[in-house]
């Protein structure tokens, strides 16, 4: 099971290209591939999906307000709609068969014939709260035909040739987060979801986290070997933003933003871009994360100008190989270009 | 008193004499957006007097330098600390009200050379 996209939906999805071509750089998108009619058991939409590293994003707009994503625009608005996990066939089908037999709501798989591909969904109703999209690459047809919903679809695809240069230092798409009210059990429920422990605990032996911006919450993460990483946030304080959004919204799960991973020596560059190219930055810089010795910079982008996404950006880490080992975090410095002391100062012999 | 921005934004609440409020509560976010061309140079943590015409008053640290004809917006001249700092209403105002805002250099803070 692969973390494979964040999906979000919007009222104009050329309008939000233009956005997010713009935030991530033309030089960050190895493909562009335009959906026309991409149709599954709820509704029809249309988009673009952008092939970013290690997660690619999907643009999408209903065609109506009666499917999933119509229902979520017309009672939401605009945002982060569901994320998509890719699996092999096997896995896929016996995932199916798994949330199945827990009782949890899955949807009647759809076939989109034009790629051979099959998905299904773990609705919102179910434990985790939020949608979230199964797939794969049927190499052989579905052991589950009988109820498998046959597509011709898309009505069109195409790949499409970006013309506008927009060259951006390295900006890494990687962790959707899910804001909760009830963390021991989501805890749980995702661990069940993803059949994987939680790799790192923000909060227990650790203190909170304090994005001095208003918010403490505690926080687990579940890794996919692209680098990618799930994270399940709580907040403490209800009167931060995360806390308020969920009761604005009446959930109590709910996808809150998606984080970048961008290049260190080049963050306050990025920063500078970005506010000149007139996104709506949340304070007067990038932020150095002092907390708990963490070292990396962090800062937002404001909804207002992401089409409902709150955007995220932290300087490049993974988590360290050795879990048992001291390291919080491993810093990559892949595409820094300045330093004063090089990073090969720590090759392993 | 070196003037450093002026900008007219629109009071998102009811608010009455006594209240504590801040830059974060009194205007909406997209408010908090509009731009403001700034007046002088300055550096980072230089104290603002931040006046709020008919509503109060505030001393807010700068967020880092900054130069003159730059367009900022109170979220990028101010770190959440400060824009969320009490200002204790001195008189009742209703949401939808035009607020005139003031910034100058406080006398102690030097403008950037």
């Amino acid at each position: 099971m692969e973390l494979a996209s964040i999906n979000i939906v919007v009222r104009d999805a050329d309008a939000a290209l233009a956005t997010y071509l713009k935030l991530i750089g033309t030089n960050n998108v190895s493909e562009l591939i335009k959906l026309t009619g991409l149709k599954d058991d709820t509704e029809t939409v249309d988009g673009y999906w952008l092939k970013t590293r290690p997660l690619n994003l999907a643009i999408l707009t209903p065609r109506g307000d009666k499917g999933r994503m119509g229902q979520f625009h017309q009672k939401y608005g605009q945002g982060i709609h569901h994320m998509q996990l890719h699996l092999g066939q096997d896995e896929f089908e016996q995932t199916y068969e798994r949330f199945n037999s827990l009782g949890w709501p899955v949807s009647r798989p759809s076939y989109f014939g034009k790629f051979s591909e099959a998905v299904f969904w773990l609705e919102e109703s179910g434990p985790q709260g939020v949608p979230v999209k199964f797939a794969t690459k049927a190499y052989h047809t579905l052991k589950m035909w009988p109820e498998v919903v046959y597509n011709d679809t898309p009505q069109r695809f195409e790949v499409v040739e970006i013309k506008e240069k927009i060259i951006r230092p390295r900006v890494d798409l990687k962790t959707p987060v899910v804001s909760v009210r009830d963390f021991e059990k989501q805890t749980q429920i995702w661990a069940t979801l993803l059949s994987r422990p939680a790799r790192m605990r923000e909060g227990g032996e650790r203190p909170p986290v304090d994005d001095r911006r208003g918010n403490q919450f505690i926080a687990q993460m579940f890794q996919f070997a692209n680098t990618s990483k799930i994270s399940v946030y709580h907040a403490l304080n209800p009167e931060g933003s995360i806390r308020r959004t969920l009761s604005r919204y009446g959930r109590d799960s709910m996808y809150y933003d998606m984080i970048f991973h961008v290049q260190r020596d080049a963050t306050h560059e990025l920063w500078r871009q970005w506010e000149k190219a007139g996104f709506f930055m949340v304070d007067p810089k990038p932020l150095l994360n002092t907390g708990q010795g963490n070292g990396n910079y962090f800062f937002f982008i404001h909804p207002l100008s992401t089409h409902g996404v709150v955007c995220e950006f932290v300087s490049q880490w993974n988590f360290p190989e050795n879990e048992e080992g001291e390291a919080y975090m491993v810093f990559d410095w892949s595409d820094s270009r300045v330093f004063m002391v090089n990073p090969d100062v720590n090759v392993k012999h | 008193m070196v003037k450093f921005a002026r900008v007219k934004m629109i009071l998102g609440k009811d608010v009455k004499k006594g209240d504590h409020e801040s830059l974060q509560t009194l205007f909406h976010s997209m408010e908090r957006y509009r731009p403001i061309t700034l007046l002088a140079s300055a550096v980072e943590d230089a104290e603002l007097r931040v006046v709020l015409q008919g509503l109060g008053v505030a001393d807010l640290k700068l967020g880092d330098d900054m130069q003159k004809g730059q367009v900022k917006t109170i979220m990028t001249l101010f770190w959440y600390a400060e824009r969320a700092k009490p200002i204790e209403i001195k008189h009742k105002a209703k949401a939808g009200k035009i607020i005139e805002i003031d910034m100058t250099l406080a006398p102690a803070a030097k403008p950037a050379a």
